[in-house]
């Protein structure tokens, strides 16, 4: 039978969490997941883990294909859907298969971006970290001398995880002038360099690569100043939501190319829902629309719609909006930011407040009464109540605080305790 | 567990290092735990220095082991302080049973310790004349490493702990001032381990307990002696600290219980007293003590004090 | 649901529930780790404590890059086995109720020690209590009616 009530396409984080709330909520709905990888959902986040030697490879796991009959939810692995008529209410699959549905959700996720007019990126020995296939390569390959490209989750993690899994040789290189601008000043940069280093990865900044060398194979990377030998390189330099069967089938997308979704994770087509990294979700913070291709919106997402399909949830349970929360692992130092940055702040006033200690470093920026971001390295302590205090958008009061308390006052002030002395000075 | 951790710092040269001094033992002619053994080994360098000393129970959290004892060479006065503060326990979380401070800082010069789970560092100011302990703590709190630092000044009356309450006499305050010690800040990850925690849990929760229907008043406003079993300390007492708690207990097992850095008092008895310290000690060790070794070993303590005429304060 | 409550008027920092909790649950003294954490943020007038409060809605539940923390029935629960202490939950709980425990290397929190909590049994001062929270509430709320005090009195 191949007539469904709700056809999730992707078989990720998003796509698990819609299908089992679904089935949460409603026992008896006809539930079909068409995933193109061939395993059932794992934690890609947690792959780093496996990759280092500290977690077995099954750990990474969801979910099995077991615990999804178990819910009497169809798993197809391996199949990809070739197209869809959002009139009809139709799709047909890479096997030859028509499906019918009520409810679609597209949760086809993201992909690595690669470079393909870059000499010698097509070598083998170019790799990315995406899908468990990646991290068995990364896990347990013969590698010997490995440059790490890019400095988000997914270069500091490679880069951090190689290392640890034993590769004498691992250079993390990024061509911006420090670590992760986007979430990062320069300073926490310096702290997290400083653990790179201390674990044996040498880092190159401000330095973008420029060529791969090889004939065959991969044998090292140019940058404007230096070649770096290496038999391998792990490019993680961003990833790019997927959305040829969205687009295909007429859904709208948004300006970063990613799935236009309301609140409610509508598309532009009745019935058609986006969840996941392929979206264009609005964020909380920054309050417009944006990629968040991290997995609590994917999750939150995903449950929403589950609620929402099944009549678990309305309307007014419109989701809050996205997060977009950095929170890694460098080394053995936790790595933590959240909003804005100076270099996002530029030309504007504000206010830095910073706790720099030996190995730790902590940074938060007021604008105004308003918390306006935070940095964190190596620590996270008072993390939670700025993080909170930033997504419930309430100010706090300038005027009650000793500025020349770095740290200590925001997060004294932000602690339920500054309520007591509110409600009862 | 075993091992008693000394830190040693040296206020003229900024220098500090941490030492093992061996195993915790009860055995009697070993002047049992906490600061004696340490004197020992201090006394027969002809160091003069003021020690901060923890027993075997410091930072367990049962009642009455909050206590410190503060020994000074210079006046060859041994002082053992029902502290009930946090100061010792912090101590050992970061590692260190004892803490030594020794020589005086550059003239002009006040020095700030920090020891942060077992690093210690010393930074140097100059000295102020005017400045209030409650000043130099605002100073020093705002610095502190991790929220849950414990910060200790030395104060004319005594050294007050978390700008809040008294964990020294004034003597040792004094001197410690003299010697140019603005601050001292402790702050720990860590923990002790219990040997049998099991049996430690139950006994400890039996005095907590117990420790609710006693009569000594204790809240936000009046932290003082929070933990403790003595009698007589109300919240008006705190502010008359130390006169006003009188012990009743005999003077050698005050001195035992001094070593092993546990005050027990007139209540305690009721509680149980040598009896419920040799279960605690047992538990948390791992060795069998029995009250006949606590009272042994206090009569070995107590012969060795008096050969060397040394004095023993309690201050209370 | 009981919970776990606390007068705050009633704490005085001692730490003696950081005490029990980790000797309970690790058998061994350690009150950073413990579940139940005495936050001293604010100084000596403004500690408080965390724990878990077992959300309705737990942001921790969503934000688990393993998926390993669900309710059941009206606690919140997780398999800590298949914890990669990635931190996620820790920065995600607004209560700061998460704590990283270095024995099971795994991020934790308050189970209530299964109905019975140890805490409250032990508080010294009475400042923690095990009841329904709407009970405790009014008893607060008469209290401070009874005594017709400023609320600021009796704290």
């Amino acid at each position: 039978m191949n007539n469904y009530d709700l056809i999730i396409v992707g078989g990720g984080i998003a796509g698990y969490h819609t299908a089992f709330t679904a089935r949460q909520n409603c026992a008896d709905m006809r539930i079909l997941v068409i995933s193109g990888e061939t395993v059932p959902t794992y934690s890609a986040p947690s792959l780093p883990d496996y990759i280092a030697g500290h977690m077995k490879r099954e750990k990474a796991f969801v979910a099995s294909e077991a615990d999804y009959a178990a819910k009497n939810i169809d798993l197809q692995l391996g199949v990809t859907v070739t197209s869809a008529d959002a009139g009809k209410k139709t799709l047909v699959t890479d096997k030859g298969e028509t499906y019918t549905y009520k409810h679609l959700v597209l949760a086809t996720g993201s992909l690595p971006i690669q470079l393909r007019r870059m000499q010698g990126t097509s070598l083998p020995g170019n790799h990315v970290l995406k899908t468990v296939q990646d991290a068995d390569f990364l896990a347990t390959g013969d590698i010997k001398r490995a440059v790490v490209v890019g400095t988000g989750a997914i270069g500091l993690e490679s880069a951090s995880s190689l290392k640890e899994r034993g590769v004498e040789d691992v250079t993390l290189v990024e061509a911006l002038g420090w670590i992760n601008p986007k979430s990062f000043d320069k300073k926490a940069s310096d702290y997290m360099v400083a653990e790179l280093e201390r674990i044996g990865v040498r880092v190159v900044l401000g330095e973008g690569i420029t060529a791969v060398e090889g004939a065959t194979e991969v044998t090292g990377v140019h940058t404007a100043k230096q070649f770096i030998p290496c038999d391998t390189v792990v490019w993680g330099i961003g990833m790019r939501p997927v959305t040829d069967l969205a687009a295909s089938m007429g859904v709208e997308l948004g300006s970063a190319g990613g799935v236009k979704v309301d609140e409610l994770m509508r598309t532009n087509l009745a019935d058609v829902y986006a969840v996941g990294d392929c979206t264009e979700p609005y964020d909380m913070f920054f309050q417009k629309y944006m990629p968040n291709m991290l997995w609590r919106t994917a999750t939150e997402q995903g449950m929403l719609v589950g609620q929402l399909i099944t009549g678990a949830a309305d309307e007014e349970d419109a989701y809050e909006g996205a997060k977009l929360l950095f929170l890694t692992y460098v080394g053995d130092a936790v790595a933590c930011a959240y909003g804005h940055t100076e270099g996002s702040l530029q030309g504007q006033k504000y206010t830095v407040l910073e706790d720099c200690q030996e190995n730790s470093y902590r940074k938060v920026i007021l604008q105004d009464n308003y918390i306006m971001g935070f940095q964190m390295v190596n620590t996270l302590e008072g993390s939670n109540e700025l993080y909170a205090q930033m997504l419930k958008g309430v100010p706090i009061d300038l005027e009650e605080m000793d500025l020349s308390d770095p740290i200590n006052t925001p997060l004294k002030y932000l602690c339920l305790g500054k309520y007591l002395l509110q409600m009862h000075s | 567990m075993k091992n008693m951790r000394c830190a040693i710092i040296d206020l003229a040269s900024g220098q500090s290092g941490i030492v093992d001094l061996g195993e915790w033992e009860l055995a009697t002619g070993n002047f049992g735990w906490g600061v004696h053994s340490y004197n020992e080994k201090c006394r027969q360098r002809d160091i003069s220095f003021v020690a901060l000393s923890t027993g075997i129970l410091t930072g367990t959290g049962v009642p009455g082991s909050g206590g410190v004892a503060w020994c000074n060479y210079q006046s060859n006065a041994k002082m053992f302080y029902p502290a009930e503060g946090r100061l010792g326990a912090a101590l050992r979380y970061a590692g260190i049973d004892h803490l030594a401070i020794t020589g005086k800082a550059p003239t002009g010069q006040k020095a700030d310790i920090t020891i942060r789970d077992g690093k210690i560092s010393i930074s140097y100011a100059r000295a102020s004349r005017t400045e209030s302990a409650a000043k130099a703590y605002s100073q020093v709190w705002k610095r502190r490493p991790t929220e849950d630092s414990v910060i200790a000044i030395p104060a004319p009356s005594g050294i007050l702990e978390d700008n809040w309450f008294f964990i020294s006499d004034k003597m040792t305050s004094s001197l410690l001032r003299n010697m140019g010690l603005r601050s001292l800040t402790v702050s720990y990850s860590g923990g002790l381990q219990i040997a049998d925690p099991e049996t430690f849990c139950a006994l400890a929760a039996q005095l907590w307990q117990t420790r609710r229907d006693l009569p000594v008043v204790s809240d936000a406003e009046h932290p003082v002696r929070y933990l403790s079993v003595m009698p007589g300390c109300t919240a008006a007492d705190s502010s008359a600290w130390p006169a006003r708690a009188r012990l009743k207990s005999g003077v050698l097992e005050k001195q035992m219980l001094t070593a092993l850095g546990l005050y027990w008092g007139q209540y305690a008895e009721t509680l149980g007293g040598l009896d419920m310290a040799a279960k605690l000690l047992s538990a948390c060790s791992g060795d069998t003590v029995t009250v006949d070794d606590l009272r042994q070993s206090a009569l070995a303590l107590n012969r060795a004090l008096t050969q060397r005429k040394e004095r023993v304060y309690e201050q209370l | 649901m009981k919970m776990i409550c606390v007068d705050r008027s009633k704490c005085n920092g001692c730490g003696a529930c950081q005490t029990i909790c980790s000797l309970t649950k690790k058998g061994s003294i350690h009150p950073t780790e413990s579940r139940m954490q005495l936050r001293r943020t604010g100084g000596v007038q403004l500690q408080y404590t965390t724990y878990c409060q077992h959300c309705a809605d737990p942001a921790c539940l969503k934000a688990c890059l393993k998926t390993i923390i669900r309710k059941e029935g009206e606690l919140v629960v997780r398999n800590f086995e298949g914890c990669f202490a990635c931190s996620a939950c820790a920065v995600a709980c607004p209560m700061g109720a998460v704590v990283y425990d270095s024995g099971v290397d795994a991020y934790l929190t308050c189970d209530q020690c299964g109905g019975d909590p140890l805490c409250v049994k032990i508080c010294p001062t009475g400042a923690l209590s095990f009841a329904e929270p709407a009970q405790s509430s009014v008893e607060r709320r008469s209290s401070y009616a009874e005594k017709r005090q400023d609320p600021k009195e009796v704290l």
